[in-house]
């Protein structure tokens, strides 16, 4: 969204906690809520709340820009009165995301191909979104179920980072994106050095090994050409063990469908959007009682080819960032990967 | 182990080749270490795939009630059924989901169901290599080494207090280890959990709830919910809100729970379909020893059975009708 601003310093230890610190003071952050509260990404108070997980972090930063349940306004019809303020958004303030993985920055790109950049904007995503700075951090251990080279991300890719982090052994590199993440940094009034071709080198090793552990079930060239058919007999197969329920959809972080119903009491009422998922039965049921996708076939059919095929057509980007959280939690451990190779296989 | 997926290809192959099955519903190993995925069946050639392990968590019941309408008219289903997903085909032939004649039931009688949580807790990033089991110890080969674990202690809650391991029910019985049903009332974490104060018991419910996600996996994975329309997603009238606020998933939850009294089989699948690690096992498991309790009843027992919420006697306890404090 604006001119690149590349530029590559080194932090020590106690340099990047004392950069932690010091964003924490000034600046909203948020991060992975950790286990023991609700879902979703929360504001962090104090340093001991922000951790590095291995791999993409348990939820993804789609809670932030697309809450699971949003009050869009509230209305009274007795009075005719509208109430569209909101309080989070309301103050405008500098938010920085901090944590994300690749594959996760990568996701918020593409989101922002839905809300900002084709069609009209959305509102309330446009407004968290131009309030954000994003921090993401280089993968040096991917998990068994990462495959983001696969799908053209990869464990260096910047994608909507204003600023990437590299963890090295004992040191950390920053390189700023964009000049937002400049700006950030220069805020933090950090005094660093460049980087010598040291730890350049150490960098350069960790990348690669990083991707060496990549999984490839399957390869972008798989993912070429016309691999996928709405008739295909094959849709009948993949779907035999899915139970239809909402994790795949709801975890994953390019996912972005949701509902909008009224809620009203007396003449008082609320708006409300919530997430929804091509999995279930109700969200394609028509008011006539006719579903176009009566069963877990067509469903599932729509999940797959919404995030390869049909977000090619539209947006020319695959919806999918290999970040593995539907296979990592699948309960019938129906695997995309293997799905996707098997229709690559012709099977 | 070993023995145990030979005897269950065995009798697989040849159920398939007799004609004496059409289709058959196993697991096969999954697409990452510790797990297992479902496994259809339906040519000789495929029976290999097959494999029974500590780690066959999934209740396989639930695919019956909507699998079977869509085979060709006449095939009989061959199902591998552990102690609690017997239970729960039986409760569907009880509530007239199912008939008997349309299943062939491999049972095996079992020594319960690995937590991976507890296996995977501590590899310290480690990548499992090979995984052996035996009747006491899970061995997880690393590449950094070797981890060995105590069956007993790494068991699922549900299935260290699983009342009925070998199957209620059964054509074929493959046998590991004698496991003699056994009682278990009241669970000791329901036990403990009744002592606490009214205001604990809601905070921790609260506690528990409000990482639900709702997506649906406890429901989708439990045999007993096989409703055409689910309450929840009924729109006329709509039953509860949308959102994720708390009052709504508590909402979602409760009713789910409820509809659970007397059917129930405590096979735990729910909680392992759970994404968010929510106990649900807490509620479920108390109706369970509430209806043993009051009733006398385990769903799931026998094909004959009524059905608890179906019948009414004339001594039934009915205090909890007029419950106040
Ligand atoms: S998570 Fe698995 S079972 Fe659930 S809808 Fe997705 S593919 Fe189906
Ligand atoms: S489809 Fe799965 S792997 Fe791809 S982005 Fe979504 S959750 Fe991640
Ligand atoms: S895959 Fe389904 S839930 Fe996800 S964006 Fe596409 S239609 Fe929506
Ligand atoms: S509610 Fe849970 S434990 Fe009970 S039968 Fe259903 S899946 Fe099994
Ligand atoms: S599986 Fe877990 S997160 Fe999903 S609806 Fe059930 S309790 Fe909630």
């Amino acid at each position: 969204m604006e001119r690149p601003m590349s530029k590559e310093c080194l932090m020590y230890k106690e340099d990047f906690e004392e950069f932690l610190a010091r964003l924490i003071e000034g600046h909203s952050i948020f991060c992975p809520s950790g286990e023991d509260i609700s879902p979703g990404i929360k504001k962090v108070a104090g340093r001991e709340q922000f951790a590095l997980h291995r791999g993409p972090s348990h939820f993804s930063f789609k809670h932030y820009f697309l809450p699971q349940t949003e009050r869009l306004f509230s209305f009274d019809m007795a009075s005719n009165k509208i109430d569209a303020s909101n309080g989070e958004l309301d103050d405008n303030k500098l938010v920085v995301l901090i944590g994300l993985r690749p594959c996760d920055a990568m996701a918020i790109e593409l989101l922002d191909q839905v809300f900002l950049q084709r069609g009209p904007e959305d509102v309330f995503y446009a407004r968290r979104r131009r309030r954000t700075r994003i921090i993401s951090f280089a993968c040096s251990e991917p998990r068994t179920t990462c495959f983001c080279e696969s799908v053209g991300c990869g464990p260096d890719a910047a994608a909507s980072a204003d600023m990437v982090i590299f963890a090295l052994k004992d040191s950390y590199i920053v390189k700023t994106i964009t000049q937002c993440g400049e700006e950030l940094l220069n805020n933090t009034g950090m005094n660093l050095d460049g980087v010598s071709t040291e730890k350049l080198g150490e960098r350069e090793q960790m990348i690669n090994e990083s991707r060496d552990r990549l999984e490839k079930v399957f390869t972008s060239e798989d993912l070429n050409g016309k691999i996928m058919d709405f008739e295909a007999s094959y849709w009948k197969q993949i779907c035999q063990k899915c139970l239809g329920c909402g994790i795949c959809t709801y975890f994953c972080p390019t996912c972005h469908c949701f509902d909008i119903v009224d809620e009203v009491a007396g003449s008082k009422g609320r708006r409300i959007r919530s997430w929804d998922s091509c999995m279930y039965p109700l969200f394609t049921l028509h008011a006539s009682g006719h579903n176009p996708r009566p069963t877990r076939k067509e469903r599932m059919r729509q999940r797959i080819m919404h995030k390869f095929v049909y977000s090619m057509e539209q947006y020319g980007r695959r919806f999918c960032v290999g970040c593995g959280r539907c296979v990592i939690h699948c309960p019938v451990n129906l695997d995309l990967r293997l799905v996707i190779k098997e229709i690559a296989e012709g099977k | 182990m070993k023995r145990v997926e030979s005897e269950l290809i065995t009798n697989v192959e040849e159920l398939l080749e007799d004609k004496k099955i059409g289709f058959f519903m196993g697991y096969e190993n999954g697409s990452l270490p510790l797990r297992t995925s479902p496994c259809f069946v339906k040519e000789k050639e495929d029976v290999q795939r097959l494999v029974w392990n500590c780690f066959c968590t999934n209740n396989l019941s639930v695919y019956l009630v909507s699998l079977i309408p869509e085979l060709p008219a006449g095939t009989k289903v061959g199902i591998l059924c552990k102690g609690c997903d017997s239970r729960s085909l039986v409760n569907l032939i009880v509530e007239k989901q199912l008939k008997r004649e349309d299943v062939l039931i491999m049972g095996i009688s079992c020594s319960g169901m690995i937590n991976i949580d507890k296996l995977t807790g501590n590899l310290d990033g480690g990548r499992i290599l090979e995984v052996e089991e035996n009747e006491e110890e899970v061995i997880l080969k690393l590449d950094t080494g070797e981890q060995r674990f105590s069956r007993k202690d790494s068991l699922y809650e549900s299935c260290k207090n699983c009342t009925h391991p070998t199957p209620s029910v059964y054509d074929i019985l493959i046998r590991v280890g004698e496991h003699a049903p056994k009682s278990v009332c009241p669970d000791p974490m329901i036990a403990k959990f009744r002592q606490k104060e009214r205001l604990e018991r809601w905070q921790i419910f609260e506690r528990e709830l409000s990482r639900c996600v709702r997506c649906y996996a406890c429901r989708n994975a439990c045999p007993n919910c096989y409703c055409k329309e689910c309450f929840a997603e009924q729109t006329k009238p709509r039953w509860f809100g949308l959102s994720n606020e708390l009052s709504d998933v508590l909402f979602y939850h409760l009713v789910r729970i409820l509809h659970q009294a007397g059917r129930c089989v405590d096979c735990g699948a729910c909680v392992r379909a759970c994404p968010e690690k929510v106990d649900l096992r807490l509620f479920t498991r108390m109706l369970v020893d509430e209806v043993k309790e009051r009733f006398d009843y385990e769903p799931g027992l026998s094909p004959n059975d009524s059905h608890l919420l179906g019948v009414f006697s004339t001594d039934d306890t009915q205090e909890f009708m007029v419950e106040v404090d």
